[in-house]
């Protein structure tokens, strides 16, 4: 009997007696729902498994890109302005994609104050170029002779330092004229206590002021600061002076002293040591150095009361002279005028 | 078979069988539907949980914050922030201030987002590229050294950077 015809014989006995039929029915059922619930379920399960190993690759190229990032702010120059700093630097790419540079910031660490550029910086750099960006950024109470260093922050997050700071442009023109640099804006003179004689008013603020008066004992205070590009300390002798000349009394002059030494105070009351010993500043220290005596190493006090000075300008001329490390050093900074009035 | 039926309905012999079985039949049809149907909306919501976890992982992994600038002055922490990854709405949920051996020295929740100029945010997040920043008070003041501030996002992702004080 072949096998064709042993079917026919089963499926007439199933019509015949159709007992079982219903779990026939059931069982393709069970199997349908099953393998349809399993594909849905497989096909989700795929889909949302391609789609996190995407973000995955997005991440890791993310980051890839992030670390191979490399922009250069060289040649950066900050300049100072009355609450203002400006910067000025030039961008190179010299990573492998394509960057964009968003922000700046900039700190005084001197006074601890920081701010970013007001105005949104974005620059877009492909790979190789180079662009110069100049931008202004408020700080509030900056100096020239603060330390001042800022940074550029690219899209990506990663933080592009100035590779040149205020402080070194500074020390770059100091190395031009010498190490010491005269804050101009802080120049003061002083008088005395009555009692004792010895003692400077109103120390260390003194006068701020580019008027002097004629006829009565003064001193005179000089901020400096040492910005030695070889980093090292300088010390002054007892023969460092502040000078005046008056080219309007001239030949009128006779033996008036023109010439404040150097003196030693007591930084707490401000009195006059009666005999000078050595003061130094070390590098990229600033201090108020005191010029008051008439006499070389040993305190006298100074006037001007020659009738000849009264409402006369004067050129001030600091001299320095002492050691700067080891060697000898001598600097002479000009720039004040002073005016005596009656 | 119309001769077959027609005995059939003239003998009327094995009729109940017939119906029996009919009526189990269509019962196992009608309760397999409804077993399909349940099925098909567990399998739907099952993938939809699974979608939902999926697409947060997603968004985690794209979520990335940069650090601008963190600034400590009169025992306030202010962190400027961006969000340089590839997904908006990025919250902080949590902030987190530790010295140098780890001990967590202040911690915040839902610190107000203000823009650079001091403008709280108007949705308390950071869309692409953008940048903000938070201030944290710490009652009391730091002692010199360096610290770590760490960030917990509203999608649990977590970013870290160190301030010198």
């Amino acid at each position: 009997m072949s096998t064709r015809s042993k079917s026919r014989r089963k499926l007439r006995a199933f019509g015949e007696n159709p007992r079982g039929f219903s779990s026939v029915i059931g069982a393709i059922f069970a199997v349908l729902i099953m393998i349809s619930v399993a594909t849905s379920v497989f096909m989700w399960t795929l889909s949302d498994n391609t789609n996190y190993n995407d973000a995955a690759r997005q991440r890791n190229q993310m980051e890839a890109d992030r670390l191979s990032e490399n922009v250069v702010a060289a040649n950066a120059n900050i300049t100072f302005s009355t609450n203002q700093v400006a910067v000025t630097a030039e961008l190179t790419n010299l990573g492998s994609t394509t960057a964009s540079v968003v922000n700046l910031w900039v700190t005084d660490a001197t006074i601890s104050v920081y701010n970013n550029a007001s105005t949104s910086i974005n620059i877009v750099l492909r790979p190789g170029d180079k662009t110069v960006v100049s931008r202004v950024v408020n700080i509030q109470g900056v100096s020239p002779l603060d330390t001042v260093s800022g940074y550029f922050v690219t899209a990506r997050g990663n933080v592009v330092p100035l590779e040149r700071e205020g402080r070194i442009t500074v020390a770059q023109l100091a190395q031009g004229i010498g190490s010491l640099a005269l804050d101009f804006y802080t120049f003061r003179y002083f008088t005395y206590e009555t009692s004792p004689s010895n003692k400077l008013k109103n120390y260390p603020a003194g006068n701020q002021s580019f008027a002097i008066p004629h006829g009565e004992y003064i001193a005179f205070g000089v901020v400096l600061t040492n910005l030695d590009p070889s980093f090292q300390t300088v010390t002054f002798d007892n023969r460092s002076q502040v000078w005046l000349f008056c080219p309007e009394a001239l030949g009128a002059t006779v033996a008036e002293p023109t010439v404040w030494y150097i003196v030693k105070e007591d930084p707490e009351s401000g009195i006059i040591q009666a005999a000078y010993s050595e003061i130094s500043i070390g590098h990229g220290e600033t201090k108020l150095v005191i010029f008051a005596s008439t006499t070389v190493g040993y305190f006298s006090k100074v006037s001007l009361t020659k009738a000849d000075y009264k409402n006369k300008l004067f050129a001030v001329n600091l001299m320095l002279h002492g050691k700067l490390g080891t060697r000898d050093y001598g600097q002479n900074i000009p720039f004040v005028s002073l005016y005596c009035h009656a | 078979m119309i001769l077959r039926l027609r005995k059939l309905i003239r003998c009327r012999r094995g009729i109940n069988a017939v119906i029996s079985n009919v009526i189990l039949t269509g019962a196992v049809i009608a309760v397999s539907f409804f077993v399909w149907n349940w099925m098909q909306y567990r399998a739907s919501d099952y993938s939809t949980q699974i979608g939902s976890a999926t697409s947060s992982g997603i968004d985690k992994l794209k979520e990335r914050v940069a650090f601008e600038y963190v600034f400590y002055r009169t025992a306030i922490v202010s962190a400027y922030i961006m969000n340089s990854g590839t997904v908006d709405n990025v919250t902080v949920q949590t902030v987190y201030i530790m010295n140098s051996t780890g001990a967590i020295v202040k911690t915040d929740t839902n610190p107000t987002l203000e823009s650079f100029s001091g403008t709280p945010m108007p949705y308390q997040d950071l869309d692409i590229s953008q940048e903000g920043r938070f201030q944290i008070p710490l009652g009391s003041g730091l002692v010199p050294g360096s610290y770590t501030i760490q960030i917990v996002t509203g999608r649990g992702s977590i970013f870290v950077n160190t301030f010198k004080v």
